[in-house]
């Protein structure tokens, strides 16, 4: 089955202008702030604390001329759901206001997991979303194994997320069918049954070449959500054909590659260019490859969700390209493609690639503590490690990776 | 990279491609590489004039700190307390247990080797004399440094909470040169800090104190302040509440009201504060608060102030201590509203949520949509019932 580009004709408005009279369940939670804020009335109202006290008098203008007339939606597999080609991927965003202001948008597709921001990522996304839950595609993932604890993740994730559902439910980072266990499956047959879930999935960082095509042969799962972007080579984009053809809606992540920047903080036009293109090329790289529903990057700020959005509207250019050329040169010695050469190479049983992607966290996210959680979960032999101890590094990246000094700075900042 | 020295940490950004101007001995975290992308326009700009910095002193301790200094509680991106350094703001807070204790780690690596060069401070939380000093070896640890400037007893907000047990700690702890000078942080600066003025021990005081407070507070920051007392001010944006909604297409404009700007520098024209911690977590935030060193107060400020404090009365608690005892529950409502404020405010959900889940289980567990009436009455028009309704609603 191929994945069309379903222009639905939905016109999606701004809910900034609509004044809601409504009074509802929840109306007592925004008594707390000033005035009612437009269009969140019934919402908890996080985006505001009061009107807009300093609105300019040519406000309305350009309210206008924000307005979106609407943008393509995709369908997601199998699943017929129909998606926006932006989704927001919630991990470590902390400010409420983002994610409601992208749902008002017209954003539709919302991912986060109950291993999130300590776990309280879902109860942020449930509030953001308020009312407006139904309106959009969402989803949650469990890093459980067994079947109990797993439904036991998803009953709280339903509380969490004030919901009696989810769209899509993901077995959360499983980049071999080793991973999957039987207690997994079953629990997703189960919460289908009891119409906790409406659909299956499956994320994985790496190991696409082998993890797709076994998940379009197994059948079970519904939605992938894959890393994909511009530093990857055409394996992964055949494998991701494969599942595609299968009817697995296909969801891409880590489309940033990174989120390196390329301008120095200290440098006086920082502010000007921090903005240097490269993500938004990123971004808009992923979303005109063949069989992409949607794509799930991270977002933490206003800014960063404004630039985002403006991927759904422009095409991906020969100078984005140029952009992907000069940002893959600059991130090569520090960004690792998740292409699993390096499995096991390490003499001391490093996990070469996770390591890298902990250390991203903190050098391209700028999430140290994330980065420095993730790491202490690592066992402890691993923890322990110290790459000045070995006198040689047995582990070459083929893209690369300087990769014993790449540990060593994790081993640095973390352990 | 390029560079031919090789210094003891001079590893940790060899994963970067070229050195970083400034920060080649640091955990270089302000880059991944030089500018690859240079526009036309980059080439002609010329560099704007380095931030006017200045310095006070701060109390008997006589070190001379930025009035701009830099809180790190809420910060998760290193590059921007690199940056603050690298500019020449020179206080530093942290604590032990901001960022589940991995706030200490950043700071560390983010100051690398300009440590030195900044009054760098942390906070315990422990009580007992033991699990203090470790806690403190901990944080040196974690800094990466084997002092710190000050060392504050964190969050006390009656003088019982403080026993001679951590006193003696602090003392412990400057006999081993361990810590410079011991301070106390508080919510309540009208108890505190007329009591920390008379009993002589400390060196610092770090209170709450910002544009909403009364009279009462000015005059106890005097009373310490004229002690010897240096004077740090926390939470100076009152909230960090933002006048213009997010989804106002001219938020990106506007998101700069001048509010929290003219919130620092009331704070700065006070001239018993020597320095103030705002929180920042990013660039924008560092740069506009940097601006309130070289401008003073202005009567548009104080316009602008008066309409702030309108907007965030009904939301905003200015921790005077009028309903402490007043709920019938027994919910503590000052701090409720605090660990609110960090949601509604600060935008950092998963802190508000942490520290809800912190208090009492008896408190957790109120719904105020129990009670047929409230009997708590804020005097400054906060709506305590819809407040607290909403931290239950949000984080229990």
């Amino acid at each position: 089955m191929k994945v069309a580009k379903v222009y639905d004709g939905l016109s999606i408005q701004l809910r900034i202008c609509m004044k809601s009279k409504k009074t509802s369940r929840r109306a007592f939670l925004s008594a707390g702030l000033i005035l009612p804020v437009a269009g969140v009335g019934a919402r908890m109202g996080l985006a505001s604390t009061e009107a807009g006290l300093l609105n300019s008098p040519e406000g309305h203008i350009e309210e206008a001329h924000a307005s979106p007339a609407g943008f393509p939606m995709r369908t997601l597999g199998r699943t017929g759901l129909k998606v926006t080609p932006l989704g927001f991927g919630g991990g470590f965003t902390a400010d409420t206001s983002v994610v409601e202001r992208a749902v008002d948008l017209g954003i539709n597709y919302f991912d986060t997991a109950r291993a999130y921001l300590q776990g309280n990522n879902e109860r942020l996304m449930g509030i953001a979303l308020g009312p407006k839950r139904k309106q959009i595609v969402l989803s949650t993932k469990s890093k459980a194994s067994d079947k109990a604890a797993a439904l036991k993740d998803l009953e709280t994730s339903l509380r969490e997320l004030k919901t009696d559902y989810v769209d899509i439910w993901y077995c959360h980072d499983k980049p071999s069918p080793d991973n999957v266990t039987d207690g997994m499956l079953e629990a997703h047959v189960t919460a289908k049954q009891q119409g906790k879930i409406r659909f299956s999935g499956l994320s994985t960082h790496a190991n696409q070449q082998q993890m797709l095509p076994w998940m379009a042969k197994n059948g079970f799962f519904d939605v992938v959500m894959t890393g994909y972007n511009f530093s990857m080579d055409s394996t992964v984009a055949q494998a991701i054909d494969i599942a595609a053809k299968a009817g697995i809606g296909i969801v891409a992540m880590k489309v940033m590659a990174g989120g390196f920047r390329s301008l120095k903080p200290s440098d006086p036009i920082y502010s000007k260019f921090k903005k240097d293109g490269a993500h938004l090329a990123a971004l808009k790289w992923a979303m005109g490859r063949p069989n992409i529903a949607t794509t799930v990057p991270g977002m933490t700020d206003m800014d960063q969700l404004d630039e985002n959005f403006q991927a759904m509207s422009m095409p991906f250019s020969p100078s984005d390209e140029k952009l992907l050329d000069a940002h893959l040169e600059l991130i090569k010695p520090l960004y690792c493609r998740m292409c699993g050469q390096c499995e096991g190479a390490c003499q001391q049983g490093l996990p070469v690639a996770d390591v890298l992607r902990y250390l991203t966290y903190a050098d391209g996210y700028r999430q140290f503590a994330m980065a420095r959680e993730n790491f202490q979960q690592l066992p402890a032999a691993h923890r322990a490690v110290r790459c000045g101890d070995c006198a040689d590094c047995t582990v070459q990246c083929p893209h690369g990776v300087r990769v014993s000094d790449r540990m060593a700075r994790a081993q640095e900042l973390f352990a | 990279m390029k560079s031919k020295n090789t210094s003891r940490r001079s590893f940790l950004s060899a994963g970067l491609i070229l050195p970083v101007v400034g920060a080649a001995s640091r955990a270089g975290f302000a880059s991944t590489g030089t500018a690859l992308f240079k526009s036309p326009e980059e080439a002609t700009e010329k560099p704007s004039a380095p931030p006017k910095l200045e310095f006070r002193t701060l109390g008997k301790t006589g070190l001379k700190v930025t009035t701009l200094g830099f809180g790190c509680m809420i910060t998760s991106d290193p590059s921007v307390v690199e940056r603050a350094a690298d500019i020449g703001i020179n206080y530093f807070d942290t604590s032990r247990n901001y960022q589940h204790g991995n706030n200490e780690r950043m700071v560390g690596a983010a100051l690398g080797a300009k440590r030195k060069q900044v009054v760098l401070s942390t906070k315990t939380d422990t009580s007992k004399k033991d699990s203090m000093l470790q806690e403190l070896e901990t944080s040196l640890r974690e800094l990466k440094t084997d002092y710190v400037d000050i060392w504050y007893l964190h969050g006390k907000d009656n003088i019982a909470d403080i026993t001679d047990e951590m006193i003696e700690a602090q003392q412990i702890a400057k006999k081993q040169g361990k810590i410079r000078f011991a301070g106390v942080s508080t919510h309540k600066p009208q108890q505190l800090l007329p009591w920390m003025a008379q009993k002589g021990v400390f060196d610092v005081a770090l209170p709450v104190y910002n544009f909403t407070m009364d009279a009462g507070v000015d005059q106890a920051i005097d009373t310490a302040a004229k002690a010897g007392i240096g004077i740090v001010a926390m939470k100076v944006m009152a909230g960090g509440f933002k006048s213009v909604k997010p989804s106002d297409p001219l938020y990106s404009r506007l998101k700069k009201d001048g509010a929290m700007l003219a919130a620092l520098k009331w704070v700065i024209s006070k001239p018993n504060i020597a320095t103030t911690i705002p929180g920042m977590t990013d660039m924008d935030q560092l740069d506009e608060n940097l601006r309130a060193m070289a401008n003073p107060l202005s009567t548009g400020d104080k316009q602008i102030l008066a309409a702030h404090l309108e907007m965030i009365k009904p939301i905003y608690c200015r921790m005077c201590g009028e309903c402490d005892g007043a709920c019938k529950q027994g919910l503590p409502i000052a701090d409720v509203m605090r660990i609110l404020t960090y949601a509604d405010g600060y935008r950092q959900f998963g802190l508000g949520r942490e520290r809800f889940q912190q208090l009492a289980a008896e408190h957790r567990a109120v719904r105020c949509g129990d009670c047929d009436e409230c009997t708590v009455q804020c005097p400054h028009g906060v709506r305590v019932s819809d407040r607290m309704a909403r931290a239950q609603e949000l984080f229990a």
